[in-house]
């Protein structure tokens, strides 16, 4: 059994705990306790709603997205005219992925002439291609930063363009490998910028009931570049007379055409047919929670934890690794096999995208329906073709007669077409559409960065030895073992793409709540899961605390305490679940963000830096959480006053203070940071009573000031007696929310505790 | 810079994708004239052939000398670059349409490739001691390597 599964088998006994103690009530022995119980139960109360919101709405959420389980799709024309637009954006985008072909592929067939026209030797001229290539494959993801929310793609389309266009002129002018360099890295740089911005552009343009013939259509688009490229390239070559200069002063031209057709390009806004319809069926509010927009690396974090991603990611490496150095090690074979010259193996690739546009014209409307019907299908039905591209294209190379080898290697050809689109509409549908870009850019890389070098790597090695057939027969292995690696997002495709809505309906239930000005906790985890590799730890923890609020987590050793604190400050991302602050989702958050939202976290053990003094280390404290110097010192100050003897001691090595004095300089760091949630983990472990009694008098001090405290123990006497409310773990479930006098009377929770405490006060 | 194809000189020995025995001799027509030219990279009138074989030529207007590498031990002989040492690097320069070749170094990327060893020649014009335009004249031919 998986840890998922097994965690599902287990939820039904643990879920709900409120129930099973009863309402969640806080008892009160002040009136500021009083206060903080009633908004605690309010908040408790409006989480409570959105969890059961976003179950109740999941489905109206697929269907909105265009998952209607039903095996139809509405008319092409339909679909556009719904969408709004017209041909227009998907025409214009088509065109510029066409022109970006011809001065790709002028490039590759006009390198020998551009190579002695240069005098620029063939190993550079491949190591210029290499540049290029890592400026396609690096310009993905700055792009990606950029364009982040920003809703600019539009302009950075036509920009683009226009760049692209002036860049294909130059090449046309250059003079020298450096000229040639420089070219060809701006360029890079161009296409790049289109591997993360047409596709997510195409697909927040689009309803989702057309996204799959729009990727069609602009695949094929792509595809018929690479028939009129190198009949384009042969034209103004053999029958015209131009040089390569010409070719590409001719080419640059017509990219500028096709720049001024696309001038009318717009953004639709990121979201327009995901976050907008959700907010739709959701109830439409306004006013939403403040919005925390994760950055560059955290959406990349977060996009790579996501199952079906990971699975994606590696079948577009061994994609990659097919298509990347395939044309290499193909015209090797098709001339040593075949006798093919550069006019034979020109026509031989031209011929090829007919098999992928015929391919996608078929695919379409059915591709479009399998997925709306179940995207576990589509994914399944991707999985095929890949392995069916990877076994007939290294079949391919054995066939008799030419013929046969078009026709094999068509067919694979149009099967790496369709797994294509197929990738990219799973991708691009899993993940929020802000983070589109950053999926396409990932996806990039992992073809043409990852698959692409390691393919030229392992092909090279095998063609060295066993020549370019039995290199190309090699590819198999990889292939088939791709295919089966996708062909298990099938099982995880779906729950992503919930998980997904999830977090839409989630926000908009939360903006609904807000706008209706529903009080919202300070911190709030919902179904948090957390593995660590394999082994899962944590099984749909909920976990609340409200502004002021002093909880304990309790549990035995190994339950899943402190790990559940490394979710919550940002050390370690949940495999599923959200966690949020004041309403927001900080789920993804780097750290150090959520140290400046104010979270802080005092590690168990003696967090202190042992080579330092105590003065360097509260100023330490300070300068890490970007504090003001007048703050620190006051801070610093601050800390002496509430511990004496760390004053006493201000110059002595930390290493040298004793347990009870470390953990008061650790402690001291919540007086200088002054955050709003302190997360405090085995806060008595190996000290004195004494010192103990001194440490919790000086956390109740803290929390009286208003910060809200997590106090994480294995010591169930010290903890019920610092706090109202109690949280208790047990093997990585949440067995118990509810008063701290009420855990008191659960012998069956606290039995364990108890008797790992007997059992290691008898061992020692 | 030019771009429209010169198409003065043509190769007529191999032809594109032959395969030859060696020693394999390459010829070529050169359509403006022949007649008056002769090797002499001193004398800056002087015009001639450039073959440079498996190799990328001169960039246009480079000298002769840019084909020594930066540690090579010719740039401290007296009178290098010459004949020797640029046929060790495989620039050959001639007044005639035609060059013979006597031994290639083998090319072929496996021996389980195949009995065709691929090579090329390019031909460009040269005038006292640098390449002249941009024209370059290749030719892709294999040597038989049964």
């Amino acid at each position: 059994m998986t840890p998922t599964k097994a965690a599902a088998a287990r939820k039904p006994a643990r879920k709900k705990p409120a129930a099973e103690n009863g309402a969640k009530t806080r008892a009160s022995r002040t009136p500021r306790r009083d206060a903080v119980a009633d908004a605690t139960a309010a908040a408790d109360a409006a989480i409570e709603e959105v969890v059961a919101a976003k179950e109740r709405m999941r489905g109206v959420a697929r269907e909105a997205l265009g998952i209607s389980g039903r095996d139809t799709a509405p008319p092409l024309r339909e679909g556009l005219a719904l969408s709004g637009v017209g041909w227009y954006p998907l025409v214009a985008l088509s065109t510029l992925v066409v022109v970006d072909e011809l001065q790709g592929y002028a490039f590759f067939v006009l390198g020998p002439e551009i190579s002695s026209t240069l005098g620029i030797g063939k190993g550079a001229l491949a190591g210029l291609s290499t540049l290029k290539i890592l400026a396609i494959t690096l310009a993905t993801l700055p792009t990606a930063a950029y364009i982040q929310q920003r809703g600019r793609r539009g302009i950075i389309s036509i920009v683009n363009a226009f760049a692209w266009s002036a860049l294909t002129l130059l090449t046309g002018l250059v003079s020298g490998a450096w000229g040639l360099a420089g070219v060809l890295l701006a360029d890079g740089a161009t296409t790049g910028t289109v591997r993360a911005t047409h596709t997510p552009l195409l697909m927040d343009t689009h309803a989702p009931s057309v996204r799959v013939r729009v990727l069609s259509f602009y695949r094929g688009a792509d595809a018929f570049g690479n028939i009129a490229a190198p009949l384009a390239v042969a034209l103004l070559s053999a029958v015209f007379g131009f040089t390569w200069r010409g070719v590409f002063i001719i080419l640059g031209v017509v990219s500028l055409l096709a720049a001024i057709v696309s001038v009318r390009l717009r953004d639709p806004g990121v979201g327009r047919w995901d976050t907008a319809r959700v907010r739709e069926v959701v109830g439409g509010a306004t006013a939403g929670p403040e919005q925390v927009r994760l950055g560059f690396f955290e959406v990349c974090r977060r996009l790579l934890i996501i199952p079906t991603v990971k699975r994606i990611l590696a079948a577009s490496a061994v994609l990659g690794m097919f298509i990347v150095p395939l044309n290499t090690f193909f015209f090797f074979f098709l001339e040593q096999r075949w006798g093919l010259g550069p006019g034979g193996r020109g026509v031989f690739f031209a011929v090829l995208p007919v098999f992928a546009i015929g391919a996608f014209a078929v695919f379409g409307k059915r591709g479009e329906a399998l997925f709306q019907r179940d995207p576990a299908a589509f994914v399944r039905a991707s999985s095929v073709v890949l392995g069916v591209g990877a076994i007939l294209l290294p079949l391919s190379v054995y066939s008799p007669v030419l013929l046969g080898l078009v026709v094999l290697f068509g067919v694979s050809f149009a099967c790496f077409g369709l797994l294509g689109i197929g990738l990219t509409m799973t991708l691009l549908s899993i993940v929020p559409a802000p983070m589109r870009p950053h999926a396409a850019a990932l996806a990039g890389i992992f073809t043409a960065a990852v698959g692409g070098f390691g393919g030229i790597l392992l092909l090279g090695g095998v063609e060295s030895t066993l020549g370019s057939t039995a290199a190309i027969g090699f590819l198999v292995v990889p292939g088939v073992i791709s295919a089966l690696v996708l062909r298990t997002a099938a099982h995880t495709v779906n729950s992503d793409f919930d998980r997904m809505l999830d977090e839409l309906v989630e926000e908009e239930e939360l903006s609904v709540l807000r706008s209706r000005g529903a009080h919202l906790p300070l911190l709030s985890c919902r179904g948090i899961d957390f593995a660590y590799g394999r082994l899962q730890v944590l099984f749909d923890v909920d976990f609340t605390v409200d502004a002021g609020e002093m909880v304990a987590l309790l549990g035995t050793n190994g339950a899943g305490k402190s790990t559940l604190l490394k979710v919550i400050s940002g050390i370690g991302l949940p495999s599923q679940g959200t966690v949020r602050m004041d309403g927001a989702d900080i789920t993804y958050l780097d750290a150090e963000r959520r140290v400046t939202r104010g979270i802080t976290q005092i590690p168990g053990g003696r967090a202190v830096f042992g080579p330092m003094t105590v003065a360097d280390n509260l100023r330490v404290f300070g300068y890490s959480y970007g504090r003001r110097r007048d703050a620190i010192e006051s801070g610093i100050d601050e800390s002496f006053a509430a511990f004496p003897r760390l004053a006493e001691r201000r110059d002595q090595l930390a290493s040298t203070l004793s347990g009870g004095e470390q953990q008061m300089l650790g402690l001291s760091k919540a007086l200088i940071v002054k955050p709003r949630l302190l997360l405090i983990d085995e806060l008595s472990l190996g000290l004195a009573p004494k010192i103990v009694g001194e440490l919790l008098e000086m956390v109740r001090r803290i929390n009286e000031g208003g910060t809200a405290i997590v106090l994480v123990e294995q010591s169930v006497n010290i903890a019920l007696s610092a706090v109202e409310h109690a949280y208790f773990m047990e093997k990585g479930e949440m067995r118990f929310d509810g008063r701290a006098a009420e855990l008191l009377g659960r012998d069956d929770l606290l039995r364990s505790v108890f008797l790992e405490g007997a059992t290691k006060a008898v061992l020692t | 810079m030019a771009f429209k194809i010169d198409e003065t000189i043509t190769i007529t020995a191999p032809k594109a994708r032959d395969t030859v025995r060696l020693p394999v001799t390459i010829r070529w027509d050169d359509g403006n004239s022949a007649a008056n030219l002769r090797v002499d990279p001193r004398d800056p009138n002087a015009e001639y052939y450039g073959v440079f074989v498996d190799r990328a030529p001169l960039g246009p207007n480079r000298r002769i000398e840019s084909l020594i590498g930066k540690g090579d031990s010719c740039r401290r002989t007296p009178g290098c670059p010459d004949a020797a040492f640029l046929a060790r690097i495989k620039v050959f320069f001639t007044a005639k349409p035609e060059l013979t070749l006597e031994f290639l170094t083998d090319l072929r990327p496996s021996r389980r490739g195949g009995t065709k060893d691929p090579h090329e020649a390019t031909i460009v014009r040269m005038r006292g001691d640098r390449r002249v335009g941009e024209a370059a004249f290749l030719v892709n031919y294999f040597v038989d390597r049964t």
